[in-house]
């Protein structure tokens, strides 16, 4: 789901997180007012080109193929067997693929950001402090948490507690119990851990913070700000 | 040296609230995965989700019970969402956010009354973005089901019953069910955690 957030240097261009954070509202707002499956496919057409060009090559041909897929079921299959449950599966289909630009947005941003690039443009976007350093601590740590969990249910397998559908529907607070306590004295503890590092590095002092990160518009940027705009437009005229 | 302000929040607290939001995060995917595989339980998922986010929940709160908590932890949810793209969800996760905070302050993060309540507060701000969506959706689904002509009668159906007795049987059934995950994690909360509580609070 939400991999390591490390940057990928393999990719044809860098572009500024602020710019990245601009498309997703640019995303959004092509969400609400396109209807027709045409320029849906052209806007998905668009956004591969730019996870190619960022170097996210795999997910890329991934979200084509399944969109491609789903488009087939929406757009070809009624007219070869015409059925009312065919026609329902296809609308289904093609609500998911009206999703996919989201999903190809956040596949962008978790690939291409990382988290100190991320507190540099929120930073630069004037986000209060008590908001910056909480968000980066979560977006951090969710992959960790994800890891905690396993390591959990594998003691809890040599204790031989069976983590199943059935239990829960059956005893559904101690199974609940079991996973989260666990998990939440381990996260208690890492807070701790962290709250203590953080303080050794200073992060109370009263001072403006450097990034290592240098965050500024190149020509790039510029070009990839027009790029979205025109393909967002376009995209909305032809519908 | 300056006298520390005790009702202000500490970056350890902040780095806490942080990573319990981790938490709550990654609680809302796994049972997302769980629940999300039949689409009717979707109107359900926060009815089921908040027993095992309740916990969570009231531990944000016991590990720093200051002014803010709650609305920096609905702003994060929300800009998670919008990192993967739902930015809509931020909005009202921030309302949620702000109502509950303004509850919770009431009983001075304490009284257990008022710590229910702001949970359920909080938690029909998530249940109130997939409710938006549903609302939004349905014009699209019926023109649609006019586009095909009498094939997507199903659908048709499937709206109706979002906005008629099922939406109001969800909407029900979330209160409920935050109601019962926020009596479970002060119970939770009392049995495994009280121990530790004094060492977060200066």
């Amino acid at each position: 789901m939400i991999g390591n957030f490390q940057r990928q240097k393999s990719g044809l261009i860098t572009l500024d997180p602020r710019i990245k954070l601009f498309h997703v509202v640019v995303t959004g707002i092509i969400f609400f007012n396109i209807e027709s499956w045409k320029s849906m496919f052209g806007y998905i057409l668009s956004m591969v080109l730019v996870m190619m060009a960022l170097g996210v090559i795999g997910p890329a041909i991934k979200y084509m193929l399944l969109s491609l897929g789903l488009l087939f079921c929406y757009v070809v299959l009624p007219h070869i067997i015409d059925s009312q449950v065919i026609g329902s599966i296809g609308t289904l289909m093609f609500i998911l693929v009206r999703f996919m630009p989201f999903c190809m947005m956040g596949t962008i941003i978790i690939r291409t950001v990382d988290v100190t690039e991320l507190i540099g443009a929120l930073n630069k976007l004037r986000f209060p402090r008590v908001l910056i350093v909480p968000f980066a601590v979560t977006v951090r740590f969710i992959p960790t948490i994800f890891i905690e969990l396993k390591i959990i249910r594998d003691s809890m397998a040599i204790r031989n507690i069976q983590l199943s559908f059935y239990g829960f529907i059956r005893k559904p607070f101690r199974t609940i119990e079991y996973l989260l306590v666990p998990l939440l004295s381990r996260s208690g503890k890492i807070a701790e851990e962290l709250a203590a590092s953080a303080m050794t590095r200073a992060i109370d002092y009263p001072c403006k913070k450097t990034n290592l990160n240098k965050l500024y518009l190149r020509f790039i940027d510029y070009v990839y700000i027009l790029y979205i705009i025109i393909t967002g437009g376009m995209v909305i005229i032809w519908d | 040296m300056e006298r520390i302000n005790r009702n202000k929040l500490t970056s350890k607290n902040l780095i806490a609230i942080g990573i319990y939001n981790a938490v709550f995060f990654a609680l809302v995917l796994i049972i997302g995965m769980i629940v999300g595989i039949v689409p009717v339980f979707y109107l359900f998922f926060y009815a089921i989700g908040s027993i095992a986010l309740g916990p969570v929940y009231m531990l944000i709160i016991s590990r720093s019970p200051k002014k803010g908590t709650i609305v920096i932890s609905g702003i994060i949810q929300g800009l998670i969402w919008t990192l993967m793209g739902l930015w809509h969800m931020v909005i009202f996760t921030t309302i949620g956010g702000i109502l509950a905070e303004i509850i919770a302050n009431i009983g001075q993060y304490k009284k257990k009354f008022y710590m229910v309540l702001s949970f359920v507060v909080f938690i029909l701000g998530f249940y109130g973005t997939s409710f938006g969506v549903i609302i939004f959706f349905s014009d699209y689904y019926i023109k649609l089901s006019k586009e095909l002509g009498g094939k997507a009668d199903y659908i048709t159906s499937i709206v109706n019953l979002v906005h008629g007795p099922m939406g109001i049987v969800a909407f029900i059934a979330t209160i409920i069910g935050a109601v019962i995950g926020g009596v479970f994690g002060i119970k939770l909360l009392k049995k495994h955690f009280d121990r530790e509580e004094l060492s977060y609070n200066g």
